[in-house]
C-alpha cells in the first residue's frame, strides 16, 4: 500500500510575548492510502495542531510533511478539513453550501455536479437541496458539511472532533453515516477526538499522543472485522479490550 | 339546525379554544394600535386646547392649527418644497456618501491588519470628538452652503459607519474563514463569499443608524450656514421669534425622518428575504 501521508520529525513551538510553548516534539508517523486513523491524547496535547499543520494552514517549526510524496508548503485542496461545528453558511441553501468549494476553485479538480447530486441522494438529503441549514437536523448538517468537504475531491480528510457538538444519539448515527461515506468513497481520513470509544469504533489505527509537548506514545492497530459498522463494533468483544488498553495509555 | 353547522365549521378551523385565543390576540393588537392613535389625537387636542384657552401663551407654545396655517403660508409663498427638498437632498447625499466612504475604509482596515492597528487610537479619538467643533474649519475649507452642510453630515456619519462595519467584519467566525482558506479561497473570495453576506444584517442596522446621524449632521450644518432648508427655518424662526415656524419645521422633520426610516425598513425586509 502506498503512503499518502508522511509526518517526518515534526516540531512545533507557539510563540507569545509571555512565553514559548512547545506543542509538538519530534513526531513521526505515516498513513496509508484508504486508512482511517484517529489521534487521541490528553487535552492540550496538540492534536488539533497536528491537523492544522497537515492542512498547510500552519507551518511546522522543523521537520517536513509529505502528502502523496509532495511537501506541504501551502494550503492545498488535496486536503479536506472538517471542523467541530459544521460551519454551514446560513444564507446559502444546502446545494449552494456544497458547491462553495468548487465555486472558489472554478471547478478545477472537483467532483462533478452529477456525482455530488448522487452523494446528496445517497446520504439522505434528497429533497433538501433548496433548504437552508437552519431547517436541517444536526446530523443532516454534518452530512452536508462532509459532502461539502468531499466536493473538492480531497486525497486526505481531516476531521477535527466533528461529532462533539452533536447529542449522543445523533452522534452514534452520524458516526455510522460518516464512516460509511468515507469507506465507500475510499477516502483516507484522520480523526482527532477526545472520545476513546469514538476512536475505537471509527478507526483502523489509533495514534496516542503524550501530554504537552505532544509526541507519539503509542500506535494501536485495531483488528476488527472489516465489515463491521461503528455501531456494531461497540458490541464486539474486542471493543472492551481496546477500551481498557487506551484507558490505561491515557492515564 | 344553525347550531350544528356552526360546530362543523369550528372543527374545520381548529378547536374553539384556539379560535378564542386568536381572537384575543387580534383584539390585543388592535387595542395597541388604537391606543397609539388616540394618544396622538389627545396630544394634538390638548395642545390646541391649551393654546386656545391660553393656559400657556400661544406665542410661546404655538399650536397645531397655527402650524397648519404656517405650512399653508409656506406652501402659498412657494418656499415649502424648496426647504424640504434642500434638506432632503443634503441628507440623502450625506447618507449615501458617508455609507460608501465608511464601507470602503472599513474594508481596507479589515484587509490590512497593520494599518488597522496603527490607526485604532486615532479612530477612537475621531469618534469621540464632537464633530460640530469642526464647523468653523469646514466653512473656511469647503466654503459655505450645500458643500459645508453635506461635509458636516458626512463627518458625523462616516466614523461611526466605519467602526460599526469593521466590528461586524471582525466578528465573523474564524472557523468559517479557516474553512474557506482550507478550500483555497483568496482574500477577495473570503470577502465576497463570507464576510459580506455574513454581515448583511449588521450592514442594514448600520444604515439605520447612519440615516439618523445624517439628519443630525445636516441640520447642524444648516445651523452653521444656509440659505434654505428646514435647519435654516429653525434658526430663522428662532431669530425672529416666530415659534410657529420653528414648530412647523420640527413637525416636517419628524414626518420626513419617519418616512425615510420606513423606506429603510422595507429595504431591510427585501434584503433579508433575498439572503
Amino acid at each position: 500500500m502506498s503512503k499518502i501521508l508522511e509526518f517526518k520529525n515534526i516540531c512545533l513551538t507557539y510563540q507569545t510575548l509571555k512565553s514559548e510553548t512547545q506543542a509538538i516534539k519530534n513526531t513521526t508517523f505515516s498513513i496509508d492510502q484508504g486508512e482511517f486513523v484517529s489521534i487521541v491524547g490528553p487535552s492540550g496535547c496538540g492534536k488539533t495542531t497536528v491537523l492544522t499543520m497537515i492542512s498547510g494552514l500552519l507551518k511546522p517549526s522543523s521537520g517536513e510533511i509529505l502528502i502523496d510524496g509532495e511537501k506541504v508548503t501551502k494550503v492545498s485542496t488535496n486536503v479536506g478539513y472538517m471542523l467541530q461545528r459544521d460551519n454551514l453558511f446560513e444564507w446559502l441553501t444546502v446545494n449552494q453550501n456544497i458547491m462553495i468549494g468548487p465555486k472558489i476553485n472554478h471547478k478545477k479538480n472537483c467532483l462533478s455536479k452529477e456525482k455530488l447530486k448522487e452523494l446528496v441522494n445517497k446520504y439522505g438529503l434528497a429533497g433538501f437541496e433548496k433548504s437552508k441549514p437552519n431547517e436541517l437536523s444536526g446530523g443532516m448538517r454534518q452530512r452536508v458539511s462532509l459532502i461539502r468537504t468531499l466536493a473538492l475531491n480531497p486525497k486526505l480528510l481531516l476531521l477535527d472532533e466533528p461529532f462533539s457538538a452533536l447529542d449522543y444519539q445523533t452522534r452514534l448515527s452520524v458516526q455510522n453515516d460518516i464512516h460509511s461515506i468515507i469507506r465507500s468513497e475510499n477516502k483516507t481520513a484522520i480523526l482527532v477526538t477526545h472520545d476513546i470509544s469514538e476512536a475505537i469504533v471509527m478507526s483502523d489505527k489509533i495514534i496516542v499522543l503524550t501530554k504537552r509537548p505532544g509526541t507519539i506514545k503509542q500506535i494501536i492497530n485495531l483488528d476488527f472485522d472489516k465489515s463491521l459498522t461503528p455501531l456494531e463494533r461497540r458490541s464486539d468483544p474486542l471493543f472492551n479490550k481496546y477500551f481498557e488498553e487506551l484507558w490505561r495509555e491515557l492515564q | 339546525m344553525k347550531k350544528t353547522i356552526k360546530i362543523k365549521k369550528n372543527k374545520f378551523e381548529g378547536s374553539a379554544e384556539h379560535r378564542y385565543y386568536i381572537q384575543k390576540e387580534h383584539t390585543k393588537t388592535f387595542l395597541i394600535h388604537l391606543a397609539r392613535i388616540l394618544l396622538l389625537i389627545a396630544f394634538i387636542g390638548i395642545w390646541e386646547l391649551a393654546a386656545y384657552l391660553e393656559w400657556a401663551d400661544p406665542f410661546i407654545i404655538s399650536s397645531p392649527s397655527r402650524i397648519v396655517k404656517q405650512t399653508i403660508e409656506l406652501y402659498n409663498n412657494g418656499s415649502l418644497f424648496t426647504h424640504i427638498s434642500t434638506t432632503l437632498n443634503e441628507t440623502l447625499l450625506a447618507f449615501l456618501l458617508s455609507t460608501v466612504i465608511g464601507a470602503v475604509i472599513a474594508v481596507i482596515l479589515y484587509m490590512v491588519t497593520p494599518l488597522r492597528k496603527i490607526l485604532e487610537p486615532y479612530i477612537v479619538i475621531l469618534n469621540s470628538l464632537p464633530k460640530i467643533a469642526l464647523g468653523p474649519l469646514i466653512i473656511i475649507w469647503v466654503g459655505i452652503g450645500t458643500k459645508a452642510i453635506v461635509t458636516m453630515g458626512i463627518l458625523i456619519c462616516v466614523v461611526i459607519t466605519t467602526i460599526n462595519l469593521l466590528n461586524g467584519y471582525l466578528g465573523v467566525s474564524d472557523e468559517k474563514i479557516m474553512l474557506l482558506k482550507s478550500m483555497g479561497a483568496n482574500r477577495f473570495q473570503i470577502l465576497n463569499k463570507l464576510i459580506f453576506p455574513a454581515t448583511l444584517p449588521n450592514f442594514v442596522s448600520t444604515l439605520k443608524i447612519n440615516l439618523g446621524m445624517a439628519w443630525v449632521g445636516v441640520i447642524m450644518g444648516e445651523y452653521l450656514s444656509s440659505q434654505a432648508g428646514l435647519g435654516y427655518l429653525l434658526v430663522y424662526g428662532g431669530q425672529i421669534f416666530k415659534l410657529d415656524l420653528v414648530m412647523t419645521a420640527i413637525v416636517i422633520l419628524c414626518i420626513l425622518s419617519a418616512i425615510m426610516y420606513g423606506i429603510i425598513s422595507i429595504f431591510e425586509r427585501i434584503v433579508m428575504k433575498k439572503r
